[in-house]
Formats: C-alpha cells, structure tokens, sequence
C-alpha cells in the first residue's frame, strides 16, 4: 500500500517537474521586432489573461534564454486614454538575489514584498505625445539607479501587441543554472498610485490603477543557456582569387561586421545585420574588395566579440 | 671620445622614426626604420632584434644588422610573421601560413656632425613572401623619404658633447610597389606619411615637446598627435594618440654607453579597438 502511493506520488512529482520543465521556451535566441516566432511555443512561462482591470493589459509572459541574453516576450496595451494626458506604464520587474527594492521606483504606494527586485524595466506610452520610452534600472545601495534606456535592437513594442526584450545576462548578474522571478504590471496612468493588471496575477490590482497595489506574485525561471566560446565557426579563410570567404554561425543576433589590420585599425565596415543559426554566410572578393594581404573579420554581437583572420590573395 | 659622438642619431632617429613608425603601426614587418641607420656613427656595426606582440595576438620577429661607410649607411631587415589560429583553404587543408620580408636599405645624411642644417634621405628595397601552404604570392615595393633636423643629434661618455635635436620634419612614402601571384600583378597598400617634432620647453634635464605623424594610405590613413618627454640625450618618454583610429600608444627607451659599445633597449605598449599590442627592442652598437 505504502508502495503503491509512493509511485503515485513519485509519478505525480515527475508529471508536474514535467509540467514545470516544459513551460519555457526551448533555449534560442529570438529576433527582437515584436513577432513571435514559432520558437516560443504556445505555452506561456506565466498568464493572467481575462483577469485584471483596463481591456486586460497583461496577458502572458515568455521568457527564453540563449547563455548570452535574457528574452522576455509580452502582451502590452500601451496607453489606453490619451485625454487624460499621462503615460501609460508597463513594468517589469527581476529578482536575481536576495534583497532588493520594496518599493515601484515611480509609485510608492506600489510595494513589492516577499520578492524583492533588483531591476525594473519600466516602458512609457502616451498616446496624447507619442512618447515612447524603455528604461532600466537596478537597485543599489538602497536606491533604484537609472541604468539607461535601451535601444532598438533591445526592445520592440507593438501597441496594442506583442512586446520583446533581451537584457545581457552579464548585466544581471546570473549564469547557466541561476534561478531569477519575474512579474510584469501595468499602471493605466503613470500619476496613479497602483497597478490594473499583472502577469502573474496579483490580487491587489484596481480599476485604472487608482488604489495602491502589493505585489507578491512572480513567475520563476531559471537560466539554461550555455556560453559558447565562439559565435563564429570558419570554414575557409585561405581566399584566393575569386573564391569566398565562408563561416558558419553558431549564435543568431544582430551581427556588425567589420575588417581590420592586423594592428588594431579598422578598414571598412561590411554589415550590420541579423544572422541565423546554423545558417553559413559567405564574402566575396568584390564585398572585401582589398588589396591582398592579411585581415581580420571582426564580429560584434551585443557584448560578444569574435575575430577570424583571413588571407586574402586576389 | 669620438666614438660616441654621433650616436645619438642613431637612437634619436631610430626612436623617431624607426621605432616611433613600428609602434605607430604596431608592427615593424613593413615598416624598417626608415632612419635606423641613418646617419654616420663611430660604431661602424650595428645590430638589432625586434619581438613585437601585434593586437591580434600574433608575434613579429624581427632582426637588422647595419654598417656605416663615410656618412651613408646600409642595412638589411629580415622579419618573420608568426600567425597564430586556424586558416583554411578551399581544398580543406589546415596550414600556417608564413609571411616573411627582407628590406634592403641605404640612408645617406648631407651635413656634419657639426652642422645645424641637415637633410636626410632614405630609401628601401622590400620583398616580401606570403605563403599560405598552397598559394605563394610575392611582393615588390620601395620606400623613399626625406627629412630635415635643425641639429644632428650626438650621444658622448662627455655630457658636455650630448645634443639634441629641437625641430625636426620630414615625410616620405612607404611600400610603393606591387604583389606577383601567378604572373598577375596587384598594387600593395602603400602609405605616404608626414612627420613633425618640435621640442621647445627645456626644465632642467628634460625637453618637452610635441610630436605630430599625419599618414595617409589606400586602405588605411591615421593621425598621431603627441607628446615627448626627453631627459638628457638618453631617456625618451612618448605618449601619441592616434585621432582616425581611435589608438593611444606609449613608448619608452633608454640608451646605455658602455665603453665600446652602446646598448638600446625600447619598449612601447599600445592599445586599439581590436586589443593591446607590446614591442621589445634591443640593439647593439659596437
């Protein structure tokens, strides 16, 4: 008997691991431009869709990893009253460590207990000025400090639709293995004290966010990309007369390519554009167009940085 | 005595221009020292070797053994490229490949020892070698310069003999030539490049002064702005700042008389976008 409930609940634990384990997003590393790609699967990391205040402004959370970046997919509703004259305002907050802020950096009567952020991701909209903006910040030293806004390549909002982020994995602190929470709220108006709507759901959310708000409720995540040492793998850099120089790429993202001397000066720029897994790319004489010698193909990709020197002989 | 007068052109120049033209560059493969044996010294042999670290990791060999006749010296340069990392060809093999030069010089200087006017000329053969384990290619190419210096610069065991240059310019072209591949011809990436120094605030021992190398290249022009610390006649410290490449590189020498020999020891470190570089020089005179 003792038997046979252990393997029920043995069974059950390995379902729910399961459950738990397939959440996510198989590791990858997605196109910032606010499409969701096949990828991302069909099961969000958290939903709170047909609950909250305000058309439902948070719906889902997808969040993937590739060992470089954090990705964070999102429903956002931007800002629903334009009259009204303020911004709307879409948070996300992450919790990497122990401590962290207890308090919204913008509203104070939204309080954060039991899980404590380190960084807050705040998005404006207002549709009266047509004023977007994306910030982040990290608490530290009993503050919260502004970090800087992130660009184009790191954030993309549809309005009203899909929103995407990556934020480097170095920024925040954590690696392969770590385990971080996340929760994203709105604010209808960015004067008001709390939140309409949040993913996960916290409880406390009003009517154009107008009471203050405690927000308790963060999904998990725990980080499963590996660091590999190099994004770029040649295949031929002996280039000679009019064949191409060819490389595969073992990590897709924005790539700015660029040839250098071999002491450190830059010749030309190529490229700088999005390139695919597993996919090869090839130069031809006429895009390196030099006279012959030896080069290097410098590859920037957020905070990675590959080299391949080349020979080239017309 | 006279045996060390004139030395001083020898380091003065070579740190100028030799040396200062490898650091700049961070390589000394294509860039001899367009003055290292410029001028007439006591020492009628001279000999040199270069180890230099490039920004992309890979390592430069680098040797000179000069001889003075009368007020014009000639020299030979013979370098070797070390490339480090894989390089693969179309037929799928892996090979290292070899990059090596050999430059053949003649420096002739018009003036005295004594002089305060002095015009300088250079001039080089360079051929050089890239192998890349299935395709060779080489190449053929000349340098030119000329240059003037208010004094010639002349390092003594007298201290009363020590003299330094205050003013100094010049400018010259470097690699005018082309590669042979398969009996194809293709213009190699020659430079012509400009020089200025100017030494004009004296504090005690030392000359401060500033340092400007204007380059322009097919492929490749830079700007050196810089400033120069000397103390007596053998202790140099630089600092230049390439403005076009964003590069910063600081240099040190310092020259040791011994008896009947003179000892020159250089060392520059010097950062770019693609990583540091280091030089280590040492030379003899005898």
């Amino acid at each position: 008997m003792k038997i046979a409930c252990v393997k029920k609940l043995t069974v059950s634990f390995l379902f729910l691991t399961f459950c738990i384990l397939s959440f996510s997003a198989p590791v990858f590393t997605p196109k910032i431009d606010g499409i969701k790609e096949a990828q991302w699967g069909d099961t969000p990391d958290a939903t709170s869709e047909g609950e909250g205040f305000d058309n439902d402004p948070c719906k889902y959370l997808y969040i993937t990893d590739d060992g470089y970046y954090l990705y964070i997919l999102y429903w956002y509703q931007g800002d629903q009253n334009a009259s009204d004259g303020g911004s709307a305002h879409n948070v996300i907050a992450i919790d990497t460590k122990e401590g962290g802020g207890n308090y919204d950096p913008w509203r104070n009567q939204t309080k954060f207990s039991n899980t404590l952020p380190d960084f807050i991701i705040s998005s404006y909209h207002n549709a009266q000025n047509g004023l977007k903006d994306i910030q982040l910040r990290k608490w530290e030293n009993g503050t919260w400090k502004f970090l800087g806004s992130l660009g184009e390549d790191d954030h993309y909002e549809n309005i009203p639709g899909i929103g995407e982020i990556k934020i480097p994995l170095t920024t925040l602190g954590v690696g392969k293995g770590k385990e971080i929470k996340i929760v994203q709220y709105y604010r209808y108006n960015e004067n008001n004290a709390g939140i309409s709507d949040s993913t996960p759901y916290n409880p406390s959310a009003s009517p154009q966010s107008t009471s203050p708000a405690n927000i308790v409720n963060f999904v998990s995540y725990t980080i499963r990309g590996n660091t590999e040492a190099n994004n770029i793998k040649i295949i031929r850099n002996v280039v000679k007369e009019n064949e191409k120089l060819l490389f595969l790429i073992n990590y897709p993202g924005t790539y700015e390519i660029s040839i250098y001397s071999l002491e450190g000066i830059k010749i030309k720029d190529i490229t700088n554009t999005y390139l695919i897994q597993g996919q090869y790319y090839e130069l031809s004489p006429t895009e390196i167009n030099l006279s012959s010698g030896i080069y290097i193909l410098r590859f920037k990709r957020g905070d990675t940085d590959s080299k391949i020197k080349f020979i080239y002989m017309r | 005595m006279k045996k060390f007068i004139g030395l001083l052109f020898t380091i003065f120049l070579t740190y100028s221009y030799g040396v200062g033209k490898i650091i700049e560059n961070q390589k000394s493969i294509e860039d001899e020292p367009l003055f290292y044996h410029l001028l007439g010294k006591s020492y009628k042999y001279s000999a040199s070797f270069v180890f230099l670290k490039l920004p992309s990791d890979d390592y430069e060999y680098n040797t000179t053994v000069g001889i003075l006749l009368g007020n014009d010296n000639f020299s030979i340069n013979l370098s070797y490229l070390n490339l480090n990392g894989e390089f693969i060809s179309s037929e799928g093999n892996v090979n290292t490949p070899n990059n090596i030069k050999l430059s053949i010089s003649h420096s002739h200087i018009f003036g005295s020892k004594n002089s305060l006017n002095n015009l300088a000329t250079f001039s080089s053969i360079n051929l050089d070698n890239l192998d890349s384990g299935s395709t060779s290619m080489y190449g053929v190419s000349l340098s030119v310069g000329l240059f003037y210096f208010d004094t010639l610069p002349t390092i003594s065991i007298n201290e009363n003999e020590n003299k330094s240059y205050n003013l100094s310019f010049g400018t010259a072209i470097e690699n005018l030539g082309f590669h042979i591949k398969n009996g194809k011809l293709e213009n190699i990436n020659f430079q012509i490049k400009g020089f200025f120094e100017y030494k004009f605030i004296t504090f005690r021992e030392w000359n401060i002064g500033i340092t400007l190398y204007p380059s322009y290249g097919n492929i490749k022009n830079e700007l050196f702005l810089g400033i120069k610390l000397v103390y007596l006649t053998n202790f140099n410290i630089s600092a230049r700042y390439d403005a076009l490449n964003n590069r910063i590189f600081f240099d040190n020498s310092i020259s040791i008389p011994l008896d009947r020999y003179l000892i020159k020891i250089l060392y520059s470190f010097g950062i770019s976008q693609l990583g540091s570089g280091t030089m280590f020089n040492v030379e003899f005179d005898f």
